[in-house]
């Protein structure tokens, strides 16, 4: 389990400690200041840099450019690397456990080199474009591979996820395949038995749940439900976003904690805006079903929310068991500073700001 | 501009401020806050107490000040009190002992997040006395009033046994008899600053509050 994280150079962030992590930590705080780039750089260092996991935040965020010199589609790598407007892109990235930098073979490094403008014919391109990269070096506990940009997207199995990838659930609905992959290793296991647990605290009527074979593309699954209202089995979308995001979360931690590979940070499950399709009033239960979940899995939880209700459910569940290790982070940039700000509310604070209405988001 | 708000023990208090913030125009850039409702009533004080280094964790806070009753305890344990929760959450910020003008100080943030908050502390009546906010607010009762030394003797004459009140509530129950016998019977405190008799919010002895309160919000 992590518990602390620094990270200097990446993305938004020029700087970001995070002084204390806890089992469950939710964080807060305003649009574009880096709640996802939190979990981006989580997800790396989980993944200990691989290039696939980086190719995928590149494709997530549409970061692909047209390289015209080789005629092909590059990932815009920079864009990991935070800009300083003096500097240019930084050059390296670093992301690792708070105050011990000294101990470099726990960080990972990711660096850039032999960086040069593209275009010899055609615009000249604003600062920050079309920069490129020939190679980009991963360090992380004393060994370093090299990889080229134009390798990127033509390796074949560059974009396959591997058993050590951490699962991320991201703010849009989840593929259903990625949860297919989840749920297969946790079927026929009581793993099971506990998600369909999980589901019937917001929908009683949930009786079993398994994947399909999609009616019009055989080569895609979908989830159906069997439930004491309706005869015969029924997508589980039918039921409801809320039960969709439930499920894909329960089977997520599940997946976490059945799979002994996961994660060279331990395991993570990294969830982004975890309020989507959750009703206010399902939050309490929410929390209290992954507080125990993520107990009994040991897996450390990084989620983010722009809800009152969520950081209010997620409270409260930490308030009512002295077991429930959560806390609330909130980022937040400050004019005039490098650094991007975390300030901390852990269970001892938790309790009053939701008993006194301090807002904390 | 971020977040200034100066936190009151209660319902009362809060009246108190708005009032005389508005009699005296003060500029209003700053809101008056409870602790919740029933944490007022029991153990109130204790829990405004350890909810400051929460309150210093409101996002875009700017300034934070708040003001408390000294009570029997007197200002200095107060103070040792704020003091003391400051340090627990790693503020050592907080100068030794309590100016007589009213404490107002920077509390670094660092390392979590790169700013500081001013930070204010008054200890009701005047940062160097046991008492209250009544005892504040007695303080504008004209010299030349002709209730008050009537309500001092109503107060002495009740025999020590058939005191319904403590000793250290007796300002209290001085000031509400005092607004219990006013042309509006029961009329709070803070209504009564406002209205255009018998207390003077351009008293002297509320310069040193209103000064503080400029230092610790409004500057």
């Amino acid at each position: 389990m992590l518990s602390s994280v620094e990270i200097r150079h990446f993305r938004t962030f020029s700087h970001l400690v995070i002084e204390r992590l806890g089992q469950i930590n939710l964080i807060v705080g305003k649009n574009n200041v880096g709640k996802t780039c939190l979990l981006e750089a989580l997800r790396l260092y989980d993944a200990a840099g691989a290039p696939h996991v980086i190719e995928s935040l590149l494709l997530a965020r549409n970061e692909v450019r047209i390289d015209r010199e080789r005629e092909c589609a590059t990932p815009m790598l920079d864009m990991l690397f935070h800009k300083s407007p003096q500097l240019g892109a930084q050059s390296t990235f670093g992301i690792g456990p708070y105050e011990r930098s000294d101990n470099e073979g726990e960080w990972l490094f990711i660096s850039m080199h032999d960086i040069r403008r593209v275009p010899t014919d055609g615009p000249v391109p604003k600062s920050g474009e079309a920069v490129c990269a020939e190679s980009i070096s991963i360090n992380f506990r004393d060994e370093t591979i090299g990889i080229r940009c134009d390798e990127f997207l033509s390796r074949k199995d560059s974009s396959r996820p591997t058993l050590k990838d951490p699962p991320f659930i991201p703010a849009a609905p989840l593929s259903e395949d990625v949860v297919g992959r989840w749920w297969d290793a946790i079927v026929l296991t009581e793993l099971k038995d506990e998600v369909i647990e999980a589901l019937q605290l917001i929908d009683p009527s949930v009786l079993d749940v398994a994947f399909a074979t999609h009616p019009l593309d055989p080569y895609r699954r979908v989830a159906m439900v069997r439930t004491s209202c309706i005869a015969g089995p029924f997508p589980l979308r039918s039921l409801g976003d809320g039960v969709v995001r439930i499920f894909n979360l329960a089977v997520a931690l599940q997946y976490c904690g059945v799979n002994p590979l996961l994660g060279y940070a331990g395991r993570i499950l990294l969830i982004d805006e975890i309020e989507n399709g959750i009703h206010h009033s399902a939050h309490s239960t929410l929390w209290r079903m992954l507080f125990g979940l993520a107990r009994t899995n040991d897996v450390q939880i990084v989620a983010t929310t722009h809800s009152l209700d969520c950081l209010r459910g997620f409270a409260e569940a930490v308030t009512e068991d002295d077991e429930n290790d959560g806390v609330a982070i909130r980022l937040e940039k400050v004019e005039g500073e490098e650094q991007t700000g975390a300030v901390i509310i852990d269970r001892e604070g938790l309790p009053i700001v939701v008993r006194d209405s301090i807002e904390v988001r | 501009m971020g977040k200034r708000i100066l936190l009151v023990e209660g319902d009362d208090d809060r009246h108190v401020m708005w009032n005389l913030c508005e009699v005296r125009a003060v500029p209003e850039k700053f809101t008056v806050e409870l602790p919740e409702e029933d944490s007022q009533e029991n153990g109130g004080l204790e829990k405004l107490l350890d909810s400051i280094p929460w309150r210093l964790a409101t996002s875009d806070l700017e300034c934070l000040a708040v003001v408390v009753d000294a009570n029997d305890k007197g200002p200095r344990a107060r103070w040792q009190a704020i003091r003391s929760r400051l340090a627990s959450r790693g503020h050592e910020d907080c100068p030794a002992d309590l100016p007589q003008e009213g404490a107002v100080f920077d509390i670094s943030l660092r390392p979590q997040t790169p700013r500081s908050i001013r930070f204010g502390v008054w200890i009701m009546p005047d940062n160097q006395s046991k008492g209250m906010i009544e005892d504040f607010v007695a303080g504008l009762i004209r010299e030349d009033d002709a209730m008050l030394p009537l309500v001092d003797c109503f107060i002495d004459s009740i025999p020590e046994g058939q005191r319904r009140f403590t000793k250290p509530h007796q300002p209290k129950a001085r000031m509400h008899s005092w607004l219990a016998v006013s042309e509006r019977p029961g009329r709070p405190m803070g209504q009564a600053i406002k209205a255009d008799g018998h207390l003077d919010a351009n008293s002297p002895s509320v310069k040193p509050f209103l000064d503080w309160l400029h230092a610790a919000l409004v500057k």
